[in-house]
């Protein structure tokens, strides 16, 4: 939509054109310019205007893609009235101008109203076509956009899901421990394995239980305790785990993001916090950020943002402090 | 002959000090580190050794970043999963 003043400029110019066409044609008599002139004009300008309004009103009241049959009848109705009531009270206020009479209906209003009559029919029908053609091109390109950021996100999502550093990572881990340590060694494995179990079977799931993530996470933990040792410590506090839901794996992308973007060295423990506040789930973790930025994680935010977008309006926070690395997760009701 | 290794994973650490143990029992681990700081700080003050094992991805950065601040003049034996780490490696006079 043109911003205002343009709005009126066009729809003064439309006037002007109406006027110059429609006055010769029914007024031959008088002079081109007069106060006939002007009050087609102005009139012109009104019934646009009101249009105009109209169709944003309706527009905020039907949409044309969810209730296309009750917009084209309450479109057609209302513009058609609208219109025509004008265009009456133009023809009643030119011809009392003109003669001083108050004349309900005189010969050239029928003249005028009739065949006006269906040429704003045939105007409203063009229009409502046009909005409706649009209105249906508009959700097709939605449907697209959608279809293309779903198979983005999901194969994002497939790509994420453990980098392949993680299972390379752990094996280094298991050949030493098998050496040192076969009862923990058997334990890790058992882990490992449980970590993968997850991700198979939440391959396709859109949206599992906080408890199942927990679960989940927990034997993540495992695996990253005995990597790392004291250096990360996880404070898990949940109060509310009943039916909260989140998209798979969110909680150990987190988790493994915190270990990606900060020192967890012996000097310098990490610790972890992740607690649930006012249906949030909260993931949170001092900055001590490494001297070599990694850049893998933004695209996990994002794409978890963008998985999140397909369940729940409510959006992921990020807060970036100095002191303070915050992600902040809204649990997913359902109904 | 005295032996440093920088890694930042306790378990890969002890699994190296075992290997180099099974070579040669005259090698000795001398001292562990797990940062780029701690790394940099014991050789600027003064850590002698013949041989430095350093892990590539360590807790607090990368282990590049040490050569700037600390001079190294023992060799350096990379050890790393990351392989496209390698051509910095070799960059910094590493041997693969």
């Amino acid at each position: 939509m043109v911003d205002r003043k343009n709005r009126f400029l066009y729809m003064f110019g439309i006037g002007l054109v109406i006027s110059s066409l429609f006055k010769p044609l029914f007024f031959k008599s008088e002079p081109f310019f007069d106060d006939v002139f002007i009050t087609i004009i102005i009139a012109t300008v009104i019934i646009l205007e009101g249009n105009l309004r109209i169709d944003t009103w309706l527009g905020q009241k039907y949409s044309w893609a969810t209730l296309p049959k009750k917009r084209v009848i309450a479109q057609l109705l209302s513009l058609l009235i609208y219109s025509l009531f004008l265009l009456y009270l133009l023809m009643f206020v030119i011809h009392f101008l003109k003669s001083g009479k108050y004349d309900l209906m005189n010969p050239k209003m029928r003249q005028v109203l009739i065949p006006a009559t269906f040429v704003t029919i045939a105007v409203l029908a063009i229009d409502i076509g046009y909005q409706f053609f649009k209105a249906w091109k508009q959700s097709l390109i939605e449907v697209e956009k959608y279809k293309a950021e779903s198979a983005n996100a999901q194969l994002q999502n497939l790509k994420n899901q453990l980098n392949p550093h993680f299972l390379f990572n752990n094996l280094s881990v298991l050949s030493s421990l098998v050496y040192q340590n076969q009862d923990k060694a058997v334990d890790f494995i058992n882990e490992l394995s449980k970590v993968y179990r997850y991700v198979l079977d939440n391959k396709n799931a859109e949206l599992v239980s906080l408890q199942e993530e927990l679960d989940f996470l927990a034997h993540y933990i495992y695996l990253l305790k005995i990597r790392f040792g004291e250096n990360i410590t996880f404070d898990i506090r949940i109060d509310e785990s009943e039916n909260s839901y989140l998209p798979p794996m969110c909680l150990q992308m987190l988790a493994e993001n915190t270990i990606q973007h900060n020192e967890t060295s012996n000097a310098n423990p990490l610790k972890v916090s992740i607690f649930t506040e006012n249906n949030r789930l909260i993931v949170s973790n001092p900055t001590q950020p490494r001297s070599d930025k990694s850049e893998s994680s933004r695209t996990g935010l994002k794409n978890m943002k963008l998985r999140y977008q397909f369940f729940i309006d409510d959006q992921i926070e990020i807060i970036h402090t100095e002191k303070k690395f915050t992600v902040i997760l809204p649990l997913i009701k359902k109904k | 002959m005295n032996a440093v290794i920088v890694e930042d994973e306790k378990l890969s650490a002890e699994h190296l000090s075992l290997l180099l143990h099974r070579i040669d029992k005259d090698i000795k681990v001398i001292n562990y580190f797990d940062s780029v700081k701690a790394t940099s700080k014991a050789f600027n003050e003064g850590l002698q050794a013949d041989l430095l094992f350093l892990d590539i991805r360590l807790a607090d950065g990368n282990s590049f970043d040490i050569f700037p601040k600390t001079k190294i003049d023992i060799p350096i034996i990379f050890t790393t999963a990351y392989d496209n780490y390698a051509i910095q490696a070799f960059k910094q006079n590493g041997i693969d």
